[in-house]
């Protein structure tokens, strides 16, 4: 899939944290994860497997998932991903971070009328 | 843990995760209602390329870049061994590249990077202040009076002043007599360098003063050779020139300023108001003081002292130079000039080398097309083809660094003495290594990246789409460049060397005035102590010839004070009894027994030699060159005989009994000089005869001759040792050896160049026929005649070398000028020397084209044809 690399780039941030945010529900694999992100938002964010995996292992590889082999419920071999202690504190730290991001991006677009103004 | 041989697993395991997750995805969708095989069809497409996703997972892994470097050379590796031929031409090229420059880098780096083994070596410089032309050729010296004055007062820029003079002195006592390279030195000349005596002391300043004098510090390399090494040298006593020295100390192995000097005795520092001698001045900086203030703090003092003040502005050049200077002045340029030469070399070889590459590329286009079409980005092949270039680099910079080892051995054999200065610095060592290392690094790199970012441009579809044939029309601009650039370096390094050979032959040519071939020379030395009189030297010099007159095979034997070529020479003024002469007209003053012009063959034009007849109490006498007798008394200088000349002085009278031709003393390049000829019979001056050569004119060769000249020495008195037994011809070669080497060395590089060159034309040309090999067929089949075949391949020949000779001889205009100290009787744009290295590089690239040629006639339409 040319033009991968790039997006990953764009997205490294958010991903992670939309990664840990959503593997806050309980432990999951990661084709569950694509769905649940894509539910979650409605359709709207689609997370392709070149951006997904190399996300999973980074996060993995920084201590702030962990990851070991389970059944699913069909007996399907899976990966099954969860959030560590470090990666709960990342978690709370990142929300607070994104909340006031999103409120500023708000803010910028819906700019409160100032007073006195005619 | 995540070690390196735990990569299979987790390859496997991440296998296995992506498969679970295409497994999963495809059950959803048959659940949602699609076919198997639709379904399966679907999750393949949105899952995306499995290698790639892959592959950029891995890299999420710690230490990802070595697995993916150790993959790439294990690739690499093998497409190496597949193609053998390619392999050993690039490392070849490389060996011969990397391995000449680390040769040429060692060097450099001992004799002129490294510090020199002294405290603080940085602060330490050597004064200067001499007349502008010495100071150009490189000298570096204060007077004795000069020095004395600043010691007096020292400039606050100066820690320490210091000063030395190499000499020469005769070992007797244990052993053979030895004639041996010795300093003197002032007391604290050790101090000024931060060097202590690794044994014993070294002088105190009270040991300057005659009376004190008689102390010597060893060098280890002497003590080592003469004593054993033994410690209970210290407070012996050594007889040095028939007087008793005491040891006082033994200096560490590192310590050998000036170099290879044996031993080092006190200088008396108080000058004598008669003469006037140049010496080196070592001082050690105050901290913090530039080099630039010091010469101006320097400068202004100078313009103070009662020895200096009086010097007419502009005519004395006031320098303060590194210390290391003082070593390597003289080699400086050459060197340089040399490392030049081979960093062409190294480009030269890595022009070639991408051409290699390029070309092995283009063979390759195919297979780096499915590897893209496979998913491996353009960062991922050009990652993998710049791994086999450095790979290729690596092999040939191992092989460098085993030519260099071997060539650096060979350089310092070869060389010349003070060619090479710091000899004993000059070995491959960690820095060299590492220079290695890096210059190999660069040239894989930049040999691996040009041609991989090239071969990676084009889209995936086209390569696949022209199948596995070559594009004749492929980056050959590209190739065209390197070859280009290959050529015009050849040539500048061929003009180079062209030159210097030339120089060398005329430098060879010069008639020096005698007949150097059948003469055997050797000098001697007599102590003070023992020939305290002039008449104990006349007689013992009297005697030496006498002796090897009478040896079998001797045609003739004499003696001079200053031999023609030697490094001693007294020069001084004319004085002719009713003629005024010129001021500053100086004329070499030399000292001979009877017999000299005969056995050097050194022409008489008029009158006659020294003989029997000129003694002490005889009329004083003297002969003249033919140049001197010429400028006063012209045309032909023949009225000069019966004339009247002083020696030095005012009124020692001297008649002209001779005229004889003029000699070469100075060197084959300084022209010949003029000269006053005094018999030794008559000479008073000790300082004149004390220090003599003798010349035998034999049939015997050097080594032949030495027993019985060592005999007849060691008859007439055993502390004095015969040194330099030599042929005369040996030394003249000796003199101009340095242009001999410089201009060897350069030929090799130069040839080394034009062979790189010549198979980096002979690549390119031999692909071009091979790439053409359908298009010649049609030619053939259309009725094309092998002759225009023939022109189609020198066309395209001719396309390479016209411009690269272009360029080449710019750069050759350009460049030599360099080389301009080194000519001799040859401008740097010599006309000659161009036209027969352009002449050389089109005959070379005709060579190259040869085969390629014949094999382009030889193509068969029919094969070439079917080959489609």
């Amino acid at each position: 899939m040319p033009g991968g690399q790039s997006r990953i780039e764009l997205l490294q941030g958010t991903l992670d944290f939309i990664v840990l945010q959503t593997l806050r529900w309980g432990p999951q694999h990661g084709f569950g994860l694509a769905q649940m992100i894509r539910a979650h938002s409605n359709d709207t964010l689609q997370v392709d497997t070149g951006s997904l995996y190399p996300a999973l292992h980074r996060l993995e590889r920084a201590r702030l998932i962990d990851a070991k082999w389970d059944r699913s419920g069909k007996g399907q071999r899976v990966r099954v991903y969860r959030l560590t202690a470090g990666g709960r504190k990342r978690l709370v730290a990142e929300r607070t971070k994104w909340e006031r991001m999103t409120q500023a991006i708000a803010g910028i677009l819906n700019p409160p009328i100032a007073e006195g103004e005619s | 843990m995540r070690w390196p041989w735990r990569r299979n697993t987790r390859d496997a395991e991440l296998a296995e995760e992506l498969q679970s997750h295409l497994a999963m995805a495809t059950e959803q969708r048959i659940l949602r209602g699609e076919t198997p095989g639709q379904a399966r069809a679907n999750a393949l497409r949105e899952f995306g390329n499995a290698t790639h996703v892959a592959e950029v997972t891995r890299e999420m892994w710690g230490g990802a870049w070595w697995d993916a470097f150790a993959r790439d050379a294990r690739y690499a590796a093998r497409g190496l061994r597949r193609s053998p031929a390619f392999t050993v031409i690039a490392v070849a090229t490389f060996a011969l590249g990397i391995g000449t420059n680390t040769a040429m880098f060692t060097v450099v780096n001992g004799a002129l990077l490294k510090p020199l083994p002294f405290e603080e070596p940085d602060r330490l410089v050597v004064l200067s202040h001499l007349r502008a032309e010495l100071s150009r050729s490189g000298g570096s010296a204060l007077s004795d009076h000069t020095f004395a004055e600043l010691r007096a007062s020292p400039p606050h820029a100066f820690a320490s002043l210091a000063t030395f003079t190499p000499s020469q002195m005769t070992i007797t006592g244990s052993g053979d007599p030895e004639r041996l390279t010795t300093a003197r030195a002032s007391a604290n000349f050790t101090s000024t360098l931060g060097v202590s005596a690794a044994l014993g002391r070294t002088f105190a300043a009270s040991e300057e003063n005659s009376g004190n004098d008689h102390v010597v510090l060893l060098s280890d390399a002497l003590w080592r050779a003469r004593f054993g090494g033994d410690a209970t040298v210290l407070g012996t006593s050594m007889m040095l020139e028939g007087e008793a020295y005491t040891v006082i100390g033994v200096m560490p192995p590192t310590f050998d300023l000036p170099q290879g000097a044996a031993l080092w005795t006190p200088l008396s520092t108080r000058p004598d108001p008669n003469t006037f001698v140049l010496r080196p001045v070592v001082a050690r900086l105050a901290p913090g003081i530039t080099h630039e203030a010091a010469r101006r703090e320097l400068q202004a003092t100078l313009a103070t002292l009662p020895s200096t003040a009086d010097d007419k502005p502009g005519t004395q050049v006031t320098d303060v130079r590194p210390l290391v200077d003082l070593l390597v002045a003289r080699a400086r340029p050459s060197l340089w000039i040399l490392s030049g030469a081979v960093s062409f070399v190294l480009l030269i070889a890595c022009a070639n080398v991408a051409n290699l590459l390029l070309i092995r590329a283009s063979t390759r286009r195919h297979e780096i097309g499915v590897r893209a079409a496979l998913g491996a980005g353009r960062g991922r092949i050009v990652r993998q083809l710049v791994t086999e270039s450095v790979l290729v680099s690596f092999l040939g910079g191992a092989a460098g660094l085993v030519l260099s080892v071997w060539g650096v051995g060979v350089l310092i054999a070869t060389a010349p003495d003070g060619r090479i200065p710091r000899g004993e610095e000059v070995t491959v060592d960690w820095g060299v290594f590492a220079a290695a290392c890096a210059v190999s690094l660069v040239a894989g790199l930049v040999c691996g990246l040009v041609p991989a970012l090239a071969t990676t441009r084009r889209d995936v579809r086209e390569t696949l789409a022209t199948s596995g044939r070559a594009i004749v029309g492929s980056h050959d601009r590209l190739r065209r460049v390197f070859v280009v650039a290959q050529l015009a370096l050849a040539i500048v390094l061929c003009t180079g060397a062209g030159l210097l050979l030339k120089s060398f032959t005329r430098m060879r040519d010069v008639d020096p005035g005698f007949r150097p071939g059948g003469v055997v020379t050797f000098g001697v030395s007599l102590p003070r102590a023992t020939f305290p009189t002039p008449a104990d030297v006349r007689s013992f010099d009297g005697q030496v010839v006498d002796r090897l007159r009478r040896v079998p095979g001797v045609e003739a034997a004499s003696m001079v004070n200053w031999m023609p070529l030697g490094r001693a020479l007294v020069s001084g003024d004319l004085h002719i009894d009713g003629v005024s002469v010129p001021k500053g007209d100086r004329v070499a003053k030399l000292v001979t027994a009877p017999g000299y012009f005969t056995t050097m063959g050194i022409q008489l034009f008029a009158g006659r030699d020294f003989d029997d007849r000129d003694n002490p109490s005889s009329l004083p006498v003297t002969i003249v060159t033919r140049s001197v007798a010429r400028q006063f008394w012209p045309p032909e200088g023949l009225g000069a005989i019966g004339h009247r000349l002083t020696r030095d002085g005012e009124d020692d009278w001297t008649t002209v009994v001779g005229i004889v031709d003029d000699v070469v003393q100075q060197g084959v390049t300084q022209g010949r000089n003029g000269a006053q000829y005094f018999p030794l019979a008559q000479t008073e001056t000790i300082g004149f005869i004390s220090n003599v050569t003798f010349a035998v004119r034999t049939t015997r060769s050097a080594q032949d001759l030495s027993p019985s000249v060592r005999a007849i020495l060691h008859d007439l008195n055993p502390l004095v040792p015969a040194r330099n037994i030599r042929s005369m011809d040996d030394v003249v070669a000796a003199s101009i050896a340095d242009s001999r080497f410089e201009s060897r060395l350069l030929a090799l590089f130069a040839a080394l160049a034009l062979l790189l060159a010549a198979v980096g034309t002979y690549g390119v040309v031999a692909f071009d026929v091979a790439a053409r090999t359908h298009e010649l067929g049609v030619r053939v089949a259309l009725g094309a005649e092998s002759t225009d075949v023939v022109g189609v391949v020198m066309r395209r020949m001719l396309s390479l070398v016209m411009p690269g000779l272009a360029l080449g001889l710019f750069g050759a205009l350009a460049l030599t000028r360099v080389l301009q100290a080194s000519l001799f009787e040859v401008g740097p744009n010599d006309p000659a020397t161009l036209a027969s290295v352009s002449g050389l590089l089109v005959l070379v690239a005709l060579i190259a084209g040869l085969a390629p040629t014949r094999r382009a006639m030889r193509v068969d339409p029919l094969t070439a044809l079917r080959s489609e």
